[in-house]
């Protein structure tokens, strides 16, 4: 981190001495510096001709956003898993002849949904007010992460569904039932998944 | 894009909430269900304490007769109660000859429900009025 300081501080020294960003690159990378920590460097700061050299936004960590980041996709994960087993029981329901285990299984979903949902909508709409009033939170590093995160569960969500359908083609036991189930996990984990895809991007630097 | 799919989920979440509320039905439907579950879960105690008395020959009069079951499995061994534990109506027993008897129960609920949920065993009998029983013998000693 140190080493990043110093790298940071010769970058900022040189532009205001009206090096150009060619020279300090060569001047870098025969120091030793690799490609990419000195495109990283000069990427730092602005290339409008502005003297002192403007730095440019980076992302930031602080403790409030892990709290609320973590918070809203735990809620997101466990909430999705129990609308799947849920909406999943209520089909077995609609098709098998008993129903042992799977009401309580019901009522247990139903439970987590109840409290659940509810803080996540409520921590969602909260935070996209933040947003609105105050674009710079776009740039937490947590926020971006944990919505990577929840991007990549869903897509391997997605993919695991696919594959077992298949495998059900392939092995005959594609039934109704088994096509509803999938179906169920499809618009769940696909539904999270273009959620964060759209908003994700919003983020992003132009 | 986002707020149809935000929409979209509360509803899909409200559809559960609400379809899982009535399938299972309301607490106290639910409380029902576990003591019906309690009454059989005796009731199958009993006719395993009973048949436990085949050494001695001889049903006795009685549930409160029916000696203890020593060397038996934990479920026939168990400590059982002599009458139904929410409504202090004692078990009905029946000694239908001296080797052959029926235990039987009357469930708070229709006794489908029990059969759904698993707790109602296939050699129960449905008697009217949700009455359920369960018959046995005992080996006599040669």
């Amino acid at each position: 981190m140190a080493n990043q300081d110093a790298l940071s501080l010769f970058v900022r020294d040189a532009l205001v001495a009206g090096k150009t960003r060619t020279e300090i690159s060569t001047a870098l990378t025969h120091a030793g510096w690799s490609v990419s920590e000195v495109h990283d460097a000069l990427a730092a700061w602005d290339e409008t001709p502005f003297s002192p050299p403007i730095p440019r936004p980076v992302a930031t960590v602080s403790a409030r956003d892990f709290f609320v980041y973590a918070l809203t996709f735990g809620l997101l994960l466990t909430g999705a898993v129990n609308l799947v087993l849920v909406l999943q029981a209520l089909v077995d329901l609609a098709f098998a002849e008993e129903n042992y285990g799977t009401t309580r299984q019901i009522r247990w979903g139903v439970s987590v949904l109840i409290v659940m949902a509810p803080l996540y909508l409520w921590l969602t709409l909260r935070e996209r007010q933040k947003l609105a009033q105050d674009p710079a939170l776009y740039r937490s590093a947590m926020r971006k992460w944990l919505m990577y995160i929840a991007l990549l569960l869903a897509a391997m969500t997605l993919l695991g569904d696919l594959v077992a359908t298949v495998f059900a083609l392939l092995t005959g036991d594609l039934t109704g039932q088994f096509l509803i189930k999938a179906l169920i996990i499809m618009v769940v984990a696909g539904g999270i998944f273009l959620f964060y895809f759209k908003d994700i991007r919003r983020g992003e630097p132009q | 894009m986002n707020r149809i799919l935000l929409i979209g989920f509360c509803a899909l979440v409200a559809a559960a909430i609400g379809g899982g509320l009535w399938v299972v039905g309301s607490p106290t439907h639910a409380r029902l269900q576990k003591q019906d579950a309690d009454r059989l879960e005796d009731l199958a105690g009993w006719r395993s304490r009973l048949r436990c008395v085949g050494d001695d020959e001889v049903l006795p009069q009685s549930l409160a007769e029916v000696p203890d079951c020593p060397g038996s499995t934990a479920f026939a061994s168990r400590a059982l109660s002599t009458q139904d534990a929410v409504t202090g109506a004692p078990y009905v027993y029946h000694r239908l000859s001296d080797q052959a008897f029926e235990v039987c129960v009357t469930l708070a609920l229709d006794p489908e429900e029990a059969r759904k949920a698993g707790s109602l065993r296939t050699d129960m009998e449905l008697r009217a009025g949700n009455v359920v029983c369960l018959t046995g013998t005992i080996a006599p000693k040669n």
